[in-house]
């Protein structure tokens, strides 16, 4: 077995995914499923990447990109909805950019580790070696 | 392609197409929770209603005056520009300097801010014209172009060259040219420190284009603009090198441009106010170099052409001034605690209970009593001419020294001139407690021209020194006379009701044991009139003392006449007459009550208090719940027998009334069973979905047959954000009905909101404008398919510094109240019901929103509650719009003694409430305590669903504890019961008819966001199958 390039870019995505759990705190207006979908993210990428790098490539193991991707898709997406007014106020000046500060913050280091996952899926985590 | 390659491939699809699936469906969710936003923006409806028989025929309930947008237009005009010349206050004007000789005499209107005078305010009260769709606005300019007065045009030029200087300001996303002020929703804990003023340096004039107005007329524009979520403070600076003492005094660059024009001029100078916000004209009207002084205030997209009329003669000013102008803004005592002022344990401090989240942490403390505006200025002065006290104390003194009104007062609330004279004789005053009470008053014209006179009739009450706080002088009401000729007299009755001039005795425990009760104490009343409160004051001192002798006049114009001011003596106190269901409901609100001896009140027993800001307060205990949002709680209960989803076979068609003839006649009575049996028919599910979603499209409610229905937007009409245009909320489905506009009609995307704002219609002391306006903006209710208007403001003027007083009448409560009846009785003539707003006592915006206002109760029912009292009491149908700020410490919403024993036990307020824009965060204004208070629904989108503290009703797990407290279901019903009463009795109902049947149907928009859901999810079970597909070939191959 061989990790590829995308097993480092899962594991990096997951480090955001704990990332982003934290900065949600910031955020001014919240979902309460948001915090446990990067959790799910991030735990699954551990488990998955730990058994992988000590057992092989795992049936299925390189889906696991693609579960993140969908996880932390499904997390930004519901966040948008309580800030989505706020969101607006401040692109149309009438709120101050500190109202969304916090959340612009968390998405875009949540869309970086949507990122990544989408680029690891394409190599997967892990190749067998013949 | 190798195998793992093409298995590697579909992978990264997959992961993209689930993505984008994933994305899709919850932006749909999100579109659908804000789908009468998108509706209201894109043009698209999620009903129509259809007719499956012919029981009624004519279904048009509500007709329409006018048979096309173009009459509709034409005649909002004509009437703004009406109301702009009426309400155009003359305040000075030496050797008759106005009006202008037409044509003959040639004018330089100096100042930059000519080219963009604030015409109404930013945000739920702009008047900005579709410009792309035709429509243009009337500036100072070209309305005197249009008088034909012939106007200096090279400095018109000249101050187009200073576009980049022109002050502007940011309203959603478009920069406004007008306006230095901008919105803001979120929480400051700095005061806004900028201010543009707008004008220019004085070396900027060249002496060339200076020369150009030399041997003209110089009118000087001065202005203030105003804003909502906006207000004044000291700490303000002009980003130019321009400098002011305080943001309504002039400023230096005002007074360079005033010395600029006495120097080139023909030495005629007027000045023309263009602003609501008072601003400090002390120097100008002490100065003899300026002739003339005209207050415009902000009229509107059309109102210049009114002022232009004043200015050129064509209309005789007529107009009274609204508020009180102040020598200085901050010597009333409402101005001694306005501002930012913190909990000391507030959420920024280590350990507080307290959270940012709480929204929670500022507070004001209305410490003038019942002492706002002229009700102070003019008290004090009865107690220092009569000796009463220590009025004379240098304490609220702008000099430093002794008291005196003389040195407070440029121009008293209610004072204007005219370009004739008038005299008035107040003949009689027939007072009838528990009655209709009458006054009669002859007026005369006693110049060379022809014009109307307003009069004012003044009350003052016995007052006790240490008894209960009484103003010396209080409006009770109005009237205005017709156009008189020369010589010509008219004798006008003032209808008035002595409950508006009973004092609200807090102290006082009645036979039922329960406290607070409307008192009028025996004595003496003097009624009077005059041209203003201090000329009414004036006429009852000379005529209790017998002199007028050692009285002050202010303006060299006032007559001081005893026989103006009538007896009445009532011979023992009555507590009774007007206490019938009233007992405290405010105590909360007193902050002395929370934290003894924590305020020192503005009092006549000892004018030198009330000047020391309140030190800064901790919340107590006693505080903490209502501070962190907790008034309320689900709890289990069977209080109530509750039903929903009934099958009685009603909708709310059957609720409507008709004559034998078949004509409507409105809906049934209120307390009729019937309304039970209907709310019955309603769904929980149905029932929190509307209460919780109150937005300025309620939505539909199948079950008893009510399409969604349109509320908007705001003082001035219904303002473009929310409207864009006639055409805006119609669906081609609605193409027969009588008052269609489609998307092809010249005025369909024309701007609605064009009326002056709120001062200027009061400063015309003339009800029947108020009532035609509303009758207006109720026709473009039937031409736009809208049946609410989110207005009128009924605030009072409290504190100057307040910039959005442009939304509300006027500092007084009764010129307030009668202006508010007035313009809600001629939107309800069009089924259009007003939206009265904000209930109650937000009398500041900065961080309005969960502000805790502190105020007594004597001086929230005597002033800002008096102004709400007419309409919400009165027999026409309104809404009522609460307030962001908390009453005490609880959102003005959730406070039962607000929203349930005043308005609804004390008023008989049968119309609908909902909250003000909750925006994401604000839990405090959250549903279980507004709904349980009688607060009604929440003008909300996203912040149901963020409410940390309560979550949405509909979440599984709340909805169970909902289902479980009856008394809370009960509220939940009466406050549909509300709405649906006056949906039943509004323009909404055309079209309607126990035969229809309400369909929803799918927009546009929802249909694509349905194909991309299902496009991506196809896409990505393609590519997961691709991928499980390549994964086998490539094991296989292995």
């Amino acid at each position: 077995m061989k990790k590829t390039f995308g097993f480092y870019l899962s594991a990096l995505s997951a480090v955001l995914a704990v990332v982003c759990v934290v900065l949600y705190g910031n955020v001014l207006a919240t979902a309460s499923v948001v915090r446990p979908l990067f959790i799910i993210s991030a735990v699954l990428s551990v488990i998955v990447l730990a058994l992988t790098a000590a057992k092989g490539e795992l049936p299925g193991g390189n889906l696991l990109p693609v579960a993140c991707a969908a996880l932390c898709m499904g997390a930004i997406a519901v966040s948008f909805g309580p800030m989505a007014s706020t969101v607006v106020f401040v692109f149309m000046g009438m709120s101050p950019m500190s109202s969304a500060q916090g959340y612009l913050i968390f998405a875009g280091v949540g869309c970086a580790a949507w990122l990544l996952s989408v680029i690891a899926a394409f190599p997967g985590i892990a190749k067998k070696t013949v | 392609m190798k195998k793992d390659t093409k298995e590697g491939l579909f992978r990264g699809l997959s992961a993209i197409f689930l993505s984008l699936f994933i994305l899709t469906m919850c932006l749909t969710s999100v579109a659908n929770a804000n789908a009468a936003i998108l509706n209201r923006q894109l043009g698209t409806t999620n009903y129509i209603t259809r007719k499956t028989g012919d029981s009624v025929t004519d279904t048009a309930y509500f007709k329409p005056e006018f048979n096309s947008v173009e009459e509709v237009e034409a005649a909002k005009r004509e009437l703004a520009a009406s109301i702009a010349a009426e309400g155009s206050v003359l305040l000075k004007n030496t050797d008759s300097a106005l009006p202008l000789s037409s044509g003959s005499e040639a004018v330089t209107v100096w100042g930059l801010n000519s080219l963009f005078p604030t015409l109404g305010g930013m945000m739920g009260s702009p008047s900005n014209p579709t410009t792309d769709a035709g429509q243009s606005a009337v500036g100072i300019l070209d309305a005197l172009g249009m008088k034909g007065v012939q106007i200096n045009g090279e400095m018109a030029g000249f101050y187009g060259q200073f576009f980049d200087q022109v002050r502007k300001s940011n309203l959603f996303g478009a920069e406004i040219p007008g306006h230095s002020l901008t919105a803001s929703f979120a929480t400051i804990s700095e005061p806004v420190d900028t201010f543009q003023v707008g004008e220019l340096s004085a070396d900027t004039y060249t002496p060339d284009i200076l020369a150009t107005a030399d041997d003209t007329t110089a009118i000087v524009l001065l202005t203030r603009d105003s804003s909502e979520a906006a207000d004044f403070n000291d700490s303000m600076t002009d980003p130019s090198d321009n400098t002011f003492e305080r943001p309504l005094a002039l400023s230096a660059y005002e007074r360079d441009l005033i010395a600029l024009a006495k120097e080139h001029s023909n030495g005629k100078v007027i000045i023309l106010l263009n602003t609501d916000s008072v601003m400090e004209v002390e120097e100008l009207k002490q100065d003899a170099d300026i002739d003339a002084i005209l207050w415009t205030g902000l009229p509107g997209m059309y109102g210049m052409e009114g002022v232009a009329d004043v200015l050129v003669g064509n209309a005789n000013p007529s107009g009274r001034m609204v508020d009180t102008y102040a020598v200085n803004t901050k010597s009333a005592p409402a101005m001694v605690n306005f501002g930012l002022n913190t909990y000391a344990n507030s959420s920024a401090t280590a350990g507080s209970p307290l959270t940012a989240d709480d929204l929670a942490d500022y507070y004001y403390v209305e410490s003038q009593g019942i002492y706002i505006g002229y009700k102070y200025y003019e008290t004090r002065y009865e107690d220092q001419i009569l000796k009463q006290g220590n009025a004379t104390a240098a304490d609220g003194s702008t000099t430093g020294s002794a008291w005196n009104y003389a040195d407070e007062v440029s121009y008293p609330f209610g004072y204007g001139m005219s370009y004739t004279t008038f005299t008035q004789e107040l003949e009689s005053v027939d007072v009838q407690v528990g009655g209709t009470s009458t006054a009669k008053v002859k007026v005369t014209n006693t110049g060379a021209v022809a014009g109307k006179d307003v009069v004012e009739l003044y009350v003052q009450a016995p007052y006790t020194a240490g008894g209960l706080e009484k103003s010396a002088i209080q409006l009770v009401n109005f009237g205005k006379t017709d156009v008189l000729e020369p010589g010509a007299s008219q004798e006008v009755t003032i209808e008035f009701d002595a409950r508006y001039f009973a004092s609200y005795d807090e102290t006082l425990v009645k036979a039922d044991g329960t406290a607070g009760a409307w008192v009028l104490d025996a004595g003496d009343y003097y009624f009077a009139v005059g041209n203003g409160a201090h000329n009414a004051i004036n006429n009852v001192l000379a005529a209790k003392t017998g002199s007028a002798n050692g009285l002050i006049s202010i303006n060299d114009d006032e007559s001081i006449n005893p026989a103006n001011a009538i007896r009445w003596t009532l011979d023992a106190t009555d507590s009774e007459t007007y206490s019938a269901g009233v007992q405290n409901a405010m105590q909360d609100a007193d902050l002395n009550n929370l934290i003894p001896g924590a305020v020192e009140y503005t009092t006549r027993t000892d004018w030198s208090k009330g000047w020391t800001p309140v030190a800064q307060i901790t919340a107590t205990e006693e505080m903490l719940p209502t501070l962190k949002n907790v008034s309320h709680q689900l709890k289990a209960n069977s209080d109530y027998e509750i039903v929903w989803g009934a099958d009685n076979g009603l909708t709310l068609a059957d609720m409507m009334q008709f004559d034998e003839a078949g004509n409507y006649q409105g809906a049934i009575a209120f307390d009729d069973p019937q309304w039970d049996s209907l709310i019955s028919e309603i769904t929980l599910e149905e029932a929190i979905n509307f209460l919780e979603n109150c937005t300025d499209e309620f939505d539909a409610i199948g079950s008893i047959g009510i399409s969604n229905v349109y509320a908007n937007d705001g003082p001035l009409g219904f303002v473009n954000d929310q409207v864009p245009g006639y055409s805006a909320k119609w669906d081609p489905s609605l193409s027969d009905e009588p008052t269609y506009v489609g998307p092809d009609d010249p005025y369909a995307k024309w701007t609605l909101a064009c009326m002056p704002t709120e001062p200027v219609v009061a400063a015309t002391y003339n009800q029947a404008l108020a009532l035609r306006e509303g009758q207006l903006i109720g026709e473009d209710g039937l031409w736009a398919n809208i049946s609410g208007l989110i207005g009128p403001g009924v605030n009072l003027h409290t504190a100057a510094y307040c910039a959005r007083n442009h939304e509300y009448y006027s500092e007084d409560a009764m010129l307030t109240n009668r202006m508010a009846v007035n313009m809600v009785n001629g939107l309800w003539s069009k089924g259009t019901f007003g939206v009265m707003k904000h209930f109650a006592i937000n009398d500041m915006e900065y961080n309005r929103s969960g502000l805790s206002t502190f105020v007594t109760e004597q001086s929230a029912r005597e002033n800002g509650l008096r102004a709400f009292q007419g309409a919400a009491s009165g027999d026409s149908l309104c809404g009522i719009m609460s307030a962001y700020n908390r009453v005490g410490t609880t959102f003005a919403g959730g406070h039962d003694g607000l929203m349930t024993q005043i308005l609804r036990n004390e008023w008989g307020f049968d119309g609908w409430v909902e909250t003000d824009y909750a925006a994401a965060g604000f839990d405090y204004m959250n549903w279980t305590d507004n709904i349980y208070a009688g607060g009604g629904g929440l003008l909300c989108t996203t912040a149901n669903y963020s409410s940390s503290a309560h979550g949405s009703m509909s979440d599984p797990d709340v909805i169970e504890n909902v289902k479980s407290d009856a008394a809370f279901q009960h509220e939940m019903q009466l406050a549909l019961k509300h709405f649906m009463y006056t949906f039943a009795s509004s323009n909404a109902m055309n079209g309607v008819s126990p035969d229809s049947e309400i369909v929803r149907v799918s927009t546009w928009w929802q249909n694509a966001f349905t194909a991309a859901n299902v496009v991506f999810g196809a896409l990505t079970v393609l590519s997961f199958a691709g991928c499980v597909m390549a994964g086998r070939k490539r094991e296989n191959a292995q």
